[in-house]
């Protein structure tokens, strides 16, 4: 009898734990419970307010606004994440007297307050930032500001400010390199390699070497890009001297300013990017006749197979681990999305695109996840993200001329891309935006530069 | 030879005859069957199963538009339909052929001949028409059910898609309602930084009237921080008046009421 008891209990508690697995699960034969799921993300109402000033001269007065507004305007990037709220009080001396009681009632989570004095031709710029809720000043620090570090200045405290409040890095203090041919004459194409901060600004040349560059990359630490330029090389054949050119790939070390050459074979030497590391490289070399991916350790140069199918393998990029490469290949004959295991020659491939007329430039996030890649649609191309197990395919941009080359922020939260319109039957203009993850237009970082192409972001540094 | 014996050799040979003729055709029916289950419904699977694959496409819609959808989809205020019968839920894909998409289908045919290198580089120089974004509202809203929005892409589909994933459970009448109040609750469910960081949960029990309004809300069980159970709340009645239940389902609802769970 009590074993057949026991043997009804346990069917009883199966039955029960079958249940739990649906979306409507019964604690009584009546009322069913049915699971919300997590929460939105409210968005924090942010408050950077105006700054107590002391006794400033009209330079250091409009330095000090200037300061604020470039604060105000990074914040507003993670607007996802942050309801920027204005608060015009005169004379509330908010550093002097944060006043948490007010803000909270105003439904504020989080305040800055400023403070301003005269430092020689400058300003000390002093700033405290206060969790509303918890009652807590989450960040003090003092810091000199003139016009010539204004805007880097800025960016600094902004990251400072919101690593307190979120605890993560922001892209405040990254810059993106990009490729323009704004140096072109009217006879040749010639494009060069720029930098400029995440906002667009401070934009600065970095090659001269009136050809055309492509492809950069940033390594880890942000000492070097690397790019490829096609260069002419000398070549004696039959006693006869000829020029042929050739994409070779080279480093710029952002430091010294020097460029060294990484790989000149012939054929192409391209789409390299730096491993974790930065101790190897992924490249794609066609000087045995067909294009593959190889790794190439940069201290001794020894190359070693990544790729070896007959179709043509490029555009590598690799997560941060090291352990997922995704590349682009014709193997299956039109252009898709592949990933496998770098550690290994062929190891792991696996398809990830089986859709799209033409697919190109597979990027990893940060974290590995999600690869975003542009697609062939209609009349153009255009961006979508996909998970790295190829599931969980969306778009990203749509009607907003053709958008290309995509790449994640160091954060993760953001996209570089460029994109293109024709303004006339000659006139076409290219230039680099940004997105949010989820496809909404940031904000255009480049105008009246020439064509701008191949946009990289450069790392957060701890 | 006699008529009796010739009469009898007749009958004979005409049964034999007869009996022929049924086991020919006995033979013809049965074979016939025996054909046309060996031969015909694996290949109906085989192309149904391609035509599946066929189908499939980039997405068209962006985040944006269809987080816009699931804004603009009308929320049911004031309720003309009774909602706990038994209904599929079906979205129309487009599977129409326009005339741009022959033109990019003959490009296509023409790029593959050409080597995948030149093509990379001739695709950044393709001539496109300039157009204007269509603003979406960017406040960051209903980030939950994209998922289920989601219709098109690498899922292999037939065409048509069920929103959702329902159980057998919650099929029953009592499910699909209580579906209903669920996707509607969901929109106003959200939390600050801070709260969402303390992986909490509550549940609330609702009753509700006929017409689909709250007639009592309790907190069925507390997570422990009564800002998190007043946010939970306030979702429910926020989202409220609901559906109007069928009148079969609603003495049950005034009487008995649902549970929802934040967040499981």
């Amino acid at each position: 009898m009590t074993k057949i008891f026991f043997l009804i209990s346990v069917l009883f508690s199966f039955s029960i734990f079958a249940q739990t697995d649906a979306t409507a699960t019964k604690v009584d034969s009546t009322v069913p419970v049915f699971a919300v799921g997590e929460a939105e993300l409210e968005k924090d109402k942010f408050v950077i307010d105006d700054p107590e000033n002391g006794s400033l001269s009209g330079s250091q007065k409009s330095l000090s606004l200037e300061l604020i507004d470039i604060l105000k305007n990074d914040f507003v990037f993670y607007k996802h994440k942050f309801n920027t709220v204005d608060y015009s009080e005169k004379g509330k001396n908010s550093y002097s007297n944060p006043a948490l009681e007010k803000w909270q009632a105003g439904g504020v989570t989080y305040f800055v307050a400023s403070q301003m004095k005269s430092s020689g031709s400058g300003i000390e710029a002093k700033f405290k930032a206060f969790s509303v809720t918890s009652k807590k000043e989450i960040f003090a620090a003092s810091f000199n500001v003139d016009q010539v570090n204004l805007r880097q200045r800025s960016h600094q405290i902004a990251d400072q400010i919101y690593r307190a409040v979120t605890g993560k890095p922001s892209i405040f203090n990254s810059k993106i390199v990009f490729v323009s041919d704004r140096s072109s004459t009217k006879k040749e194409t010639m494009k060069e390699l720029y930098i400029m901060d995440f906002d667009g600004r401070r934009v600065e040349r970095l090659t001269n070497f009136n050809s055309m560059v492509i492809s950069p990359s940033v390594a880890p630490d942000n000492s070097k890009i690397m790019f490829s330029v096609i260069a002419a090389h000398r070549e004696v054949s039959r006693n006869k001297v000829r020029t042929i050119k050739n994409i070779d790939l080279k480093t710029f070390d952002l430091a010294t300013k020097k460029i060294s050459t990484i790989s000149d074979r012939p054929g192409i030497n391209s789409g390299a990017i730096f491993s974790a590391r930065g101790n190897v490289i992924y490249l794609t070399l066609s000087y045995t006749g067909n294009a593959d991916i190889y790794e190439m350790n940069l201290a001794t140069g020894a190359l070693r197979k990544v790729t070896t199918h007959y179709g043509d393998d490029v555009d590598p990029s690799i997560n941060r681990e090291g352990t997922l490469m995704t590349f682009l290949s014709n193997r299956a004959g039109r252009a898709h999305i592949y990933t496998m295991d770098p550690n290994g020659t062929e190891k792991g491939v696996d398809r990830i695109s089986f859709v799209g007329q033409f697919n190109a430039t597979p990027r990893f996030s940060p974290d590995g996840k999600e690869i975003v890649f542009t697609s062939w649609v209609d009349n153009g191309f255009d961006i979508y993200r996909i998970d790295s197990a190829g599931k969980n395919l969306v778009r990203l941009s749509k009607d907003f001329g053709s958008n290309e080359e995509p790449v994640f922020s160091p954060d993760g939260e953001f996209i570089v891309f460029t994109s293109k319109r024709v303004i006339s039957r000659k006139k076409a203009v290219q230039d680099v935006y940004i997105m949010n993850r989820e496809g909404e237009i940031m904000g255009q970082l480049t105008q009246d530069f020439g064509r701008c192409f191949s946009p990289q972001w450069t790392n957060i540094l701890k | 030879m006699s008529t009796s014996t010739i009469d009898r050799d007749f009958n004979k040979n005409f049964l034999i005859s007869l009996g022929m003729h049924a086991l020919i055709a006995i033979l013809a029916v049965l074979g016939g069957k025996v054909i046309s289950t060996v031969f015909k419904n694996d290949d109906v699977e085989i192309i149904r199963s391609a035509v599946r694959v066929d189908v499939v496409g980039m997405p068209k819609f962006t985040v944006q538009e269809l987080k816009a959808m699931q804004k603009e989809a009308p929320r049911p205020n004031e309720p003309e339909v009774a909602v706990g019968k038994k209904e599929e839920t079906k979205v129309e894909t487009e599977d129409v052929i326009k005339k741009d998409d022959l033109v990019i289908q003959k490009e296509s045919k023409k790029k593959n001949k050409a080597s995948f290198l030149s093509l990379l580089n001739e695709a950044s120089n393709k001539k496109v028409e300039a157009k204007e974004q269509k603003k979406g509202k960017a406040d960051g809203k209903d980030n939950k059910n994209l998922e289920a929005l989601v219709l098109e892409g690498n899922r292999l589909s037939s065409g048509t898609a069920i929103v959702g994933e329902y159980s057998d459970q919650s099929n029953s009448a009592i499910g699909i309602y209580g579906q209903t109040v669920l996707d509607n609750t969901r929109r106003f469910w959200k939390l600050p930084s801070y709260l969402k960081e303390m992986n909490l949960a509550c549940q609330i029990r609702v009753y509700l009237s006929s017409s689909g309004s709250i007639l009592k809300l309790d907190l069925h069980k507390s997570s422990g921080n009564s800002e998190y159970d007043a946010k939970a709340e306030k979702a429910v009645r926020d989202a409220a008046p609901f559906v109007k239940p069928d009148a079969e389902l609603a003495p049950r609802l005034a009487n008995s009421g649902l549970i929802l769970a934040f967040p499981l």
